[in-house]
């Protein structure tokens, strides 16, 4: 009797499990016997490529439990629309609900899943399409209903990760089942309940849906930085992107004692979700404004293609609003003449017909947060535009121009990548399990500046004034990605300005002018200059470029710290001791001058000075990598290994993927006995450090692209020689297809 | 009751599941083909077939009234000019569809069976989806509601073609 009723109860089980696939959330225990069932019967045709307990894996995604959630655990967007209604008119057409259905990812996600399998899009839809995942929806033989898919990261995606893993990204969060209530108790309700019951407790619903965590970068960066594991990619572990690392390094997490300039705080929700006044009733707005939920940033391929036009203009206001980058026509030089005429508007100056010219441009990422331009920058075309003029308006000189074909100049200055496979081929289509190298990476770091040349000749008949113009250009995405989704015959995608700068200048007499409102002062201009320079490894000039800084601002710190910095990298410590002691001189408790003393007192062997400014900086700065990372290599030199293992795991709190930390740690830890803990730390080091081949892919790939080769060397020169292949004629930048009645994007 | 019974048992729990095992159509999962016809690929009434490689139909009957999804793609050498012509069929009924594929069209249900049709196109691929139903005034199939599911069956088959 007792064995046929356990039958029964194992076939019931079964039939309960091949019902229970599209069943709708319910509450407590019915909930678990129905995830239970639901993951058993997925697993029975699930692949688990990389082993019965990682079933996520390329991914990092995790769930609580363990096992696999139907996808109606998940509220819909709609459920959550009927008390939120500004949230879901935003996010509606906002990147976050198209992360996964739009044709820009899916051409690259197909591939990925035709050529290896669908088992490793984990990797990529472990943030783009959690749901699809952590149902247990990629595999070869699905049993889910996508029909999800079309709203990407829903509300309930975001608002049920109940913690957070290291800042490793792919995906390092840890959902929970959703719910968006919990009981008197503070447990967790799954699935839906009544609005009624919402709007009588609603702490209840914040307690259930608003963790601290979603307001910090933190957060962000569980999407926003990737890297590339060797369960992807068959070979090693390879760092994509950082945007969470490029803002911890920026001035705007106040963490970095060592950047150029200071700011406020704030974080990528300060920037991305800045509060307005809702126009739609939602119960989630504080005093009539409400978080934005647009995350406007650089995407106008999207609302473009999805028709949301409302999204594409706010997102061409945002990348043209906030003084974001600067464009700085800094200089000129005559060919044959070593002295810069710098900084242009500030000194007087003589030009004729005929003479050559080099102009220097001084691009500075002023305002943003991260790189520009982040992320997936294989994909985008931001670019330098340089028009020369003659006072007919002829055309003398164009870097940086849109051909008919709508394809980009090659030789433009680019602020992409280009990445690499083994062969030295282009990884086109973003197939990024190809990636073993990168050929240039020319994006300008958040505070920093990049200097770009041009070299052109005013034609001998050439009637003045000339007109120089200097711009940045931004296409989301690359024409040759765009040709690649949709064919040839697509619209012709948005092209937005982001910053541009003219210049009038005289044949014959130029006297000096009023800068424009947006321009830098003119230390800073020069500060720009040498911060271009010495990331162009010209040390020579930077230290005259900063030299110029102090000259104007004696009372600047950070003036003399670059010169010091300089004279760090150019291997002149005496020089560099002389310039941080000025600094410290005039600011005593400076802590990026501090720093860079440090690395002065311990090559002349004085480690407890070493050691006192390391500590002084890391007590202003508790989050600083750099100071974490010195201070730990300091003591281990002084073998002080407690004391080293705690500067290098706390390193590895702010940076998981620390070489010197996995380095040393796996020495510490064997030294004290550790050898787990070793082995681990051996292992991150050998997959995580620098592949010594890959340049020569690189060089593979530059080899066949002489057109573009020049990018990869830091000083190179744009020139209007003649060039191999003939040029059609220019076009302007305009805005896409369906927006010439709204005239351009300038 | 013996081991052979109880795996007997067992398989004909499990029987839809392992009939259902090879994903014959490449570009929609069977679960949200059927999902858009209103039922789950474990019922005894859902079916699916191909005839040949670029036509697959699934179909579920529930008492009289059967319902179907029918997707065909087809590669063309001349994909702009495949597609107008199954656009031309439409007529005044179709409507443009944005965002799906490079280009689609929906055309509006025919008076007799309630069906209503997407052609589109993904580069050289051509593809027509007609989603139906044989009951006149299907409670669970009202027009909105076959808008609705041809739409996301559209989206499904162009994103998988792309």
């Amino acid at each position: 009797m007792r064995k046929r009723a356990r039958i029964f109860a194992i076939v019931g089980l079964v039939f309960l499990a091949a019902r229970s696939t599209s069943l709708p959330a319910a509450g407590g225990q019915d909930q678990d016997t129905a995830r239970k069932a639901y993951s058993d019967k997925i697993s029975t045709t699930y692949n688990f490529r990389f082993g019965k307990d990682k079933p996520f894996i390329p991914g990092s995604a995790k769930i609580e439990g363990d096992e696999f959630v139907q996808p109606g655990a998940f509220p819909k967007a709609e459920y959550c629309a009927h008390c939120h209604q500004e949230a879901y008119h935003q996010w509606r057409q906002a990147l976050h609900s198209n992360s996964f259905r739009t044709p820009f990812y899916r051409t690259s996600v197909n591939i990925l899943i035709r050529t290896k399998g669908i088992e490793f899009s984990r990797h990529c839809d472990s943030c783009h399409n959690p749901i699809a995942v952590l149902s247990g929806g990629l595999t070869q033989d699905s049993h889910v209903d996508r029909k999800f898919d079309s709203d990407g990261l829903t509300c309930m995606t975001c608002h049920s990760i109940q913690s957070l893993q290291s800042t490793n990204g792919n995906g390092g969060f840890v959902m929970g089942i959703p719910a968006v209530m919990v009981d008197e108790k503070g447990d967790r309700i799954p699935g839906e309940v009544s609005y009624d019951e919402i709007l009588r407790y609603p702490k209840r619903h914040s307690k259930a849906v608003m963790h601290d965590f979603l307001r910090t970068p933190e957060f962000c960066a569980a999407c926003h930085k990737a890297n590339l594991p060797d369960t992807l990619n068959d070979y090693k572990f390879v760092r994509a992107f950082t945007t969470y690392d490029e803002w911890q390094n920026s001035k705007f997490s106040q963490r970095n004692p060592l950047t150029f300039y200071s700011g406020p705080f704030t974080t990528c929700q300060g920037c991305h979700m800045p509060r307005a006044t809702n126009t739609l009733p939602d119960y989630g707005a504080k005093n009539g404004t409400f978080a934005s939920h647009r995350w406007l940033a650089g995407n106008t391929a999207v609302p473009f293609y999805y028709g949301f036009d409302e999204q594409l203009e706010k997102t061409i206001q945002f990348l043209r609003a906030g003084n974001y980058m600067n464009v700085d026509i800094f200089a000129i030089r005559k060919s044959g003449d070593d002295k810069l005429i710098a900084p242009l508007g500030s000194v007087p100056f003589q030009l004729k017909a005929n003479d050559a010219i080099e102009a220097f441009v001084v691009f500075q990422n002023k305002n943003i947060g991260h790189s520009f331009i982040p992320e997936v920058r294989d994909l985008y075309e931001a670019y330098a535009e340089f028009i020369v003029k003659d006072s007919a308006g002829k055309e003398i000189y164009h870097s940086g121009f849109i051909k008919p074909d709508g394809m980009l100049d090659e030789r433009a200055h680019s602020f992409t990548n280009r990445p690499v496979t083994e062969r030295g081929d282009f990884v086109d289509n973003h197939k990024v399990w190809t990636i073993r190298s990168v050929a240039f990476d020319n994006t300008v770091q958040a505070g920093r500046s990049t200097l770009v040349r041009y070299e052109f000749r005013i034609p001998a008949n050439a009637v003045g004034p000339i007109t120089i113009t200097a711009k940045i250009n931004y296409r989301h995405l690359r024409q040759s990605y765009l040709n690649n989704i949709f064919g040839k015959d697509h619209p012709r995608y948005p092209l937005v300005e982001i910053a541009s700068r003219t210049r009038v200048l005289n044949l014959g007499e130029n006297q000096v002018g009023p800068p424009d409102p947006s321009d830098n002062p003119d230390w800073m201009r020069w500060n720009n200059l040498g911060i271009s320079y010495l990331d162009e490894l010209q040390y020579s000039a930077a230290i005259e470029a900063f030299a110029e800084v102090v000259k104007l601002r004696p009372d600047y710190p950070d003036g003399y710290t670059n010169i010091g910095l300089t004279n760090i990298q150019w291997e002149k410590y005496t020089s560099a001791k002389g310039a941080l002691d000025k600094a410290l001189s005039l600011s005593p408790d400076n802590a990026r001058a501090l720093y860079y003393s440090a690395l002065i007192e311990r090559r002349t062997g004085h480690t407890e000075a070493e050691i006192a400014d390391l500590k002084k900086v890391v007590e202003q700065y508790p989050q600083s990598r750099d100071a974490r990372r010195e201070l730990g290599i300091t003591y281990y030199q002084q073998h002080n290994y407690d004391a080293a293992m705690e500067q290098f795991q706390l390193l590895q709190q702010i940076d998981p993927d620390d070489l010197a930390a996995h380095y040393n740690l796996s020495i510490i830890y064997r030294r004290m006995g550790l050898k787990d803990m070793a082995a681990v730390q051996q292992a991150m080091f050998v997959t995580k450090k620098f592949d010594p081949i890959s340049p020569t892919y690189s060089l593979n790939f530059l080899r066949q692209h002489t057109e573009i080769s020049a990018e990869s060397i830091p000083w190179h020169m744009h020139s209007d020689n003649p060039r191999d292949e003939k040029m059609t004629a220019p076009m302007t930048p305009q805005s896409g297809a369906a927006y010439t009645s709204s005239g351009t994007y300038r | 009751m013996s081991y052979p019974r109880l795996f007997f048992l067992l398989f004909v729990a499990l029987q839809p599941a392992i009939c259902h095992a090879n994903n014959l159509c490449p570009w929609i999962t069977k679960a949200t083909a059927f999902g858009a016809l209103g039922t789950n690929e474990d019922s005894s009434s859902a079916n699916v077939s191909e005839r040949g490689p670029t036509v697959c139909i699934f179909s579920y009957q529930a008492g009289s009234v059967i319902h179907e999804l029918r997707i065909t793609v087809e590669q063309d050498k001349d994909p702009e000019h495949a597609f107008n012509k199954r656009k031309a069929q439409c007529g005044q009924r179709g409507t443009p569809l944005r965002a799906i594929g490079n280009e689609a069209v929906m055309c509006s249900a025919d008076k007799k069976i309630q069906v209503e049709q997407v052609f589109g196109r993904v580069r050289d691929n051509v593809f027509s989806i007609s989603i139906s139903t044989t009951a006149k005034n299907d409670p669970t199939m009202p027009r909105d509601t076959l808008i609705e599911k041809a739409e996301l069956v559209a989206e499904q088959i162009s994103g998988n073609l792309f």
